[in-house]
């Protein structure tokens, strides 16, 4: 069996997927120098003909498939569905990981894979953007995960998990009708709720390019929430 | 001088007049090791005297009066200079920008003074100034209990911890990768390091004290569940409803404090926030009790709440109340929300 899928979704990043790409291949060359082989999924959701034309250079390395779906959670679920990997990384079609990030999730991984869910130690915002986000593992024992979650969401989809625990744990649809979005917030609500952690992996990062389009921007325009959760409610936590 | 800092130290009066805070302070508070301001922390102080190779003698506070602010020394974390007087190029060269900032713009949302969240989301507090009450007291005075004020606070440890984040980013295995990645995609490094800002949760970031604001209410909370909420109109006038089951009542202003069994005053939990994070308080309060209904009485904060948030909240209660005196669903939250904003 293949150690780890790393997983690619595109839409409209054009030339970008190519970096990414790069990124992507320094990311696996690291993982198999330590002994862990890597295969490939690039996963278009409705793609504009620049994305479409520039996946051409992936196809001799990577398995592409063309989705006509409009959500970028169901997409990850469909990605998951073929990966060959026993874990799953997700990589946006216009980001790049720390070369190190396919290594040193894959050990925190091991360590639960039931439970582990792997996340960068700071996602580096470039491109209209310039901040750092260092990201806050559960267990930090300032962070109280619960009543956080219920305001905010600290962790993004770019996480690598083993594939049993994303087949376990599918990502919910987007409903935008009904004021239901953040697939992410509501993807780590329910993990958390079925006893997942998520864990950061110390000395690595995701480079995240902010672009006016991205699904986060989307559902705060919409005025939506996550998907209802155990988490939210008040009768069912610690009392002080 | 910053009375409310002073007096979570020594229990004296957080309303006290800067001269009555000087006074306590000769006479008690510096014997007690206490921080007449909350802009001077004695080992930032010692580290910045020694790295500027000017010796510190007797009390630091003293020497940086007396030295300190000549040679132009920063005395805390909660302030860079160079991030400053960058993000403020209007600032007069000829003066030390860190007065600017004791004296104006610590009272101010638009000044950043470092490249770390401090606000957290929190409002200038009323007649900031006057009181001499700066913004970044909400971040300081946040888990106080936990802290010896004296010496440190929430807010001056999450800046040491998140810089020496930022700090390992500059040098070694990290910087390596950092390195490679601009490699791929020069873009990463356009910005450099120095002038980025930076953030982590929940030490650093900006729905820190929403976060807290919202579990200190839950906590609080005489019941977990609710068959209704109820916001009461603010001017305290009556409801005028009668709803079966346990309903919970809801008062944000001083008017509509109720005393009836399952009443909440909100304006404890929400006082220091601003008004995207009193919304956030009060939709987790409303997710949290799990009504089958939502009334709002010529509320402002829950008509707010509502015009954003109805639509995915009446998947599972419904929503319902009065504005300007009409009888109103979701959408008539959404259009007198429109309106009050256009006003504004």
């Amino acid at each position: 069996m293949t150690d780890i899928t790393a997983v690619m979704t595109g839409h409209n990043e054009g030339e970008l997927l190519v970096t990414s790409w790069r990124s992507m291949l320094a990311a696996a060359d690291h993982a198999r120098a330590a002994g862990l082989t890597v295969d490939f999924v690039v996963m278009l959701d409705r793609p504009d003909d620049a994305t479409l034309a520039t996946a051409e250079v992936v196809r001799d390395r990577a398995r592409v498939e063309v989705l006509d779906l409009g959500d970028h959670g169901i997409v990850r679920n469909e990605a998951i569905g073929l990966a060959e990997g026993e874990y799953v990384a997700f990589l946006d079609g216009d980001d790049l990981w720390s070369e190190n990030w396919l290594t040193a999730a894959y050990d925190v991984c091991r360590a639960d894979p039931d439970r582990v869910v792997a996340h960068p130690a700071l996602n580096w915002f470039f491109e209209g953007q310039s901040n750092l986000f260092f990201i806050a593992d559960q267990d930090d024992p300032d962070f109280y995960a619960g009543a956080f979650l219920r305001v905010a969401n600290p962790w993004d989809q770019l996480c690598m998990a083993s594939r049993a625990l994303h087949l376990a744990y599918p990502y919910p649809a987007r409903d935008l009708a009904v004021g239901y979005a953040y697939v992410d917030w509501s993807w780590n609500l329910a993990t958390v709720e079925a006893g997942c952690v998520h864990r950061v992996v110390e000395d690595t990062i995701h480079f995240k390019r902010r672009r006016s389009t991205s699904q986060l921007t989307l559902a705060q325009a919409a005025s939506t929430i996550p998907w209802p959760s155990a988490l939210h409610s008040w009768g069912e936590q610690p009392s002080g | 001088m910053h009375p409310r800092f002073y007096a979570a130290q020594t229990g004296t009066d957080p309303l006290a007049s800067p001269a009555e805070v000087l006074a306590h302070f000769r006479a008690e508070g510096k014997a007690a090791g206490a921080r007449v301001t909350a802009l001077f922390q004695p080992a930032f102080y010692c580290a910045a005297a020694a790295a500027a190779a000017v010796p510190v003698e007797g009390d630091p506070f003293e020497h940086w009066l007396a030295v300190g602010v000549e040679r132009r020394i920063v005395p805390t974390p909660l302030y860079d200079d160079a991030h400053y007087r960058a993000h403020h190029p209007e600032l007069r060269d000829d003066r030390w920008a860190f007065v600017d900032y004791a004296t104006d713009g610590c009272y101010r949302l638009d000044r950043r003074p470092t490249a770390y969240v401090q606000s957290y989301g929190a409002r200038v507090p009323e007649r900031a100034r006057e009181r001499q009450d700066p913004v970044l007291l909400t971040g300081m005075l946040h888990r106080a209990g936990e802290f010896d004020l004296r010496t440190t606070s929430w807010l001056e440890e999450g800046i040491a911890a998140v810089a020496a984040k930022v700090e390992r980013l500059a040098s070694g295995p990290v910087a390596d990768l950092v390195a490679r990645a601009v490699a791929i995609e020069p873009a990463i490094g356009e910005a450099p390091l120095a002038m980025r800002t930076a953030s982590w949760p929940p030490h650093l970031h900006w729905d820190s004290l929403t976060v807290a604001a919202a579990e200190d209410l839950r906590r609080s909370l005489p019941v977990g569940q609710a068959d209704a909420v109820v916001f009461l109109p603010d001017d305290g006038s009556a409801a005028g409803v009668d709803l079966p089951g346990l309903v919970l009542e809801v008062a944000c202003t001083d008017a509509a404090a109720s005393a009836a069994p399952h009443a909440v005053d909100l304006r404890p939990f929400l006082d220091r926030l601003g008004p995207r994070q009193r919304v956030q308080v009060v939709l987790d309060l409303v997710r949290g009790v799990r009504p089958g209904r939502v009334v709002v009485l010529e509320n402002v904060l829950g008509t707010r709440m509502l015009a954003r948030y109805g639509r995915p909240l009446a998947n599972t209660m419904t929503v319902a109340g009065r504005v300007d005196g009409e009888k109103v669903g979701l959408a008539g939250f959404v259009e007198a929300q429109r309106r009050r904003d256009e006003g504004a």
